[in-house]
């Protein structure tokens, strides 16, 4: 969280993200041009700057996807999660190396302009097979570059996060982009199984995860559905004893996504999604007094929806009730900070 | 629930949510040199051509320049430059003329620098002297480049270009008619193949290749039967003029041609009229015309 915009606001995980990331690409770097320079010294340098920094990006790109649905199936894997926007960045200036060498090395020198020789050179364009790969690389990094462009909380605040996030889900056609890049291109060449079996597993991993995930989520929604309305339109939704302390419900109501958080011998009721990047809210915990978003530590006060001074994200709060033990909300949404007293759980 | 809670910005992780990590770190280190290894050792490899790229040097021939710009150095009487004769003769080609698969000249194939032709540079160096320079005795400087016998020269910067007259004479030497026949094989710019890059073939230097060709690169063939013979051929029209802009369209595919087949000096040009994509590859190399 931040008041004001700065570059990157480091913190210890941060850096220590950072610091293990760099490593693991160098160590795929150094291990790729080794066996590369050993079983195949012939490459020329070129070729073998293409080829390393192809597949380091597309292996990262693979990555950054499965975090999110791998942080839905275990939440161990939220720390991965957290910076996963610097190892956006990152993938995507390993990609735009990997684009700018092969411009520079398939389309200049000549007579015409080598981004124009990218879309011009091969023009098999109504055919699978020799369709000209280079053109869905162009077109993923272009997406990448977008993303990376705006990955900054000063664009997500300004183009706000339902649009931030639409934007940023075209991550998924930039994917589907490059699987068609490394099959129609590289794949075609070197015709190896194991080429196409890694692009396959990774495919097929990416695509498990996704639906194992979607499969959670389902789950969790539709334990969740509307329950039944109660007079003065307020839902029942649980047994105050059924929200562990610190913690919320989540539920459906009315089309309303509310987390009912139990604190201190009350219950508050927020908007279940988080301002910063539409994250699970009622996944959270209350931590010093504030409701705490899992993603990125956002922070809400419960009974306003208010982040702590001299922070301005804000939640919509709702009307909460206790009868005999036994939660009660009412969906009717109260504008974004709106204090609303907690409800008191009797002893 | 006492259950632990994971924040970013707080300075440490809990327990559990940080010895996962260490174990997701602990994995990535194994596998990712796996990744690396099982990417590089799937690989078909790279031929051992060659491209002199920080080496200038000065070649002494006689210039032709069309229809395919080149460097005709005699190989002296005692030097006679073997070809592989055997590639046609394993395609049952009838070789009726004894002198074919030697030549008295090699032929060493001019380019410019960059995808470009080496014609615009030649005729920008005739304005420069003010004679016609084709069919003369030349020394050039610029870079070699080569790879199984066949041998390219990117001509070197303008200024350093011309290295002055030789007295070599021009021997015209008649080429070789081989008959007609189809070859099966890829169409490639022979600059990049020879030697410039690695790999200088296949899809993912279609684009490049494509680019050579319009840049006036001759187009070259690498012909193969299905068992891996292979033999190099420059490709024109019928009619013996470049075929560049009809070709450019088949770079990278298993391509068919048929025409006739000739032999200049210690190269083989076929003069295709017919020209069409296989796919798949299935042929079984060359067989004689119908």
């Amino acid at each position: 969280m931040s008041v004001n915009y700065t570059t990157v606001q480091w913190n210890r995980q941060k850096r220590r993200y950072d610091r293990i990331m760099l490593g693991l690409m160098a160590l795929y770097l150094l291990t790729f041009s080794f066996l590369q320079l050993f079983f195949y010294p012939l490459i020329s340098p070129e070729t073998l700057i293409i080829r390393a920094t192809g597949t380091l990006a597309f292996i990262m790109l693979q990555f950054i996807l499965c975090i999110g649905p791998m942080a839905r199936l275990d939440r161990r894997f939220l720390p991965l999660l957290y910076n996963r926007r610097h190892l956006g960045v990152t993938t995507f200036l390993i990609g735009a190396l990997h684009g700018v060498f092969n411009v520079i090395q398939f389309h200049s020198l000549g007579y015409v302009d080598p981004i124009f020789s990218v879309f011009a050179s091969n023009t098999h364009y109504a055919s699978l097979q020799d369709f000209p790969f280079q053109v869905l690389g162009f077109f993923a990094l272009l997406i990448l570059f977008l993303m990376a462009a705006t990955s900054h909380d000063f664009w997500l605040k300004n183009l706000s996060p339902r649009w931030w996030k639409s934007l940023h889900m075209l991550v998924y056609l930039a994917y589907g982009l490059l699987v068609f890049h490394v099959m129609l291109g590289v794949v075609q060449l070197e015709q190896s199984p194991a080429w196409i079996g890694f692009v396959g597993f990774g495919l097929l991993t990416l695509v498990s995860l996704h639906l194992m995930a979607a499969g959670v989520e389902k789950k969790r929604l539709e334990d969740q559905m509307d329950k039944p309305a109660v007079g003065e339109g307020f839902y029942l939704v649980c047994s105050a004893e059924d929200i562990p302390e610190n913690r919320a419900k989540m539920v459906f109501l009315e089309g309303q996504n509310i987390a009912v958080f139990r604190y201190e011998g009350k219950v508050s009721a927020v908007n279940n999604i988080c301002r910063h990047q539409n994250g699970p809210i009622g996944e959270g915990k209350i931590v010093n007094g504030c409701i705490t978003c899992p993603w990125h530590g956002y922070q809400y006060l419960p009974n306003n929806g208010q982040s702590p001074p001299p922070f301005t994200e804000k939640l919509e709060t709702y009307d909460v009730k206790i009868v005999d033990g036994m939660v009660w909300v009412n969906p009717q949404p109260y504008p974004e900070g709106t204090e609303r007293p907690a409800a008191i759980i009797q002893a | 629930m006492n259950e632990e809670f994971y924040i970013g910005w707080q300075d440490k992780a809990p327990k559990s949510y940080g010895q996962w990590v260490k174990y997701v770190i602990w994995t990535l280190v194994l596998l990712v040199p796996i990744i690396a290894g099982l990417l590089v050792l799937n690989q078909r490899g790279f031929i051992a051509s060659k491209y002199e790229i920080s080496r200038l040097r000065t070649l002494e021939g006689i210039l032709i320049t069309e229809p395919i710009p080149c460097l005709k150095i005699p190989l002296g009487k005692n030097k006679i430059f073997k070809q592989n004769a055997s590639f046609w003769e394993k395609l049952k080609v009838t070789l009726k003329n004894d002198n074919v698969g030697v030549a008295p000249f090699q032929r060493i194939l001019l380019v410019g620098i960059g995808k470009k032709s080496a014609i615009p540079a030649l005729e920008a160096l005739a304005k420069k002297t003010g004679k016609s320079l084709t069919g003369k005795g030349i020394r050039l400087m610029g870079k070699l480049i080569y790879y199984d016998g066949v041998v390219a020269f990117e001509l070197g910067p303008q200024k350093q270009l011309f290295q002055g007259f030789s007295k070599l004479k021009d021997e015209a030497t008649k080429p070789v008619q081989l008959g007609k026949a189809t070859l099966r094989g890829e169409i490639l710019d022979p600059k990049c193949y020879l030697g410039v890059m690695r790999p200088g073939e296949g899809k993912p230097h279609r684009s490049c290749a494509i680019r050579c060709l319009a840049g006036g690169i001759p187009v070259f063939f690498k012909a193969k039967t299905k068992n891996g013979v292979q033999q190099y051929c420059f490709v024109l029209d019928q009619n013996g003029k470049p075929i560049n802009d009809k070709l450019a369209t088949y770079v990278a595919d298993e391509v068919q041609l048929c025409g006739a087949i000739e032999q200049w000096d210690n190269w083989y040009v076929v003069k295709a009229d017919e020209f069409k994509q296989l796919m798949p590859y299935w042929g079984k190399g060359m067989v004689m015309c119908e």
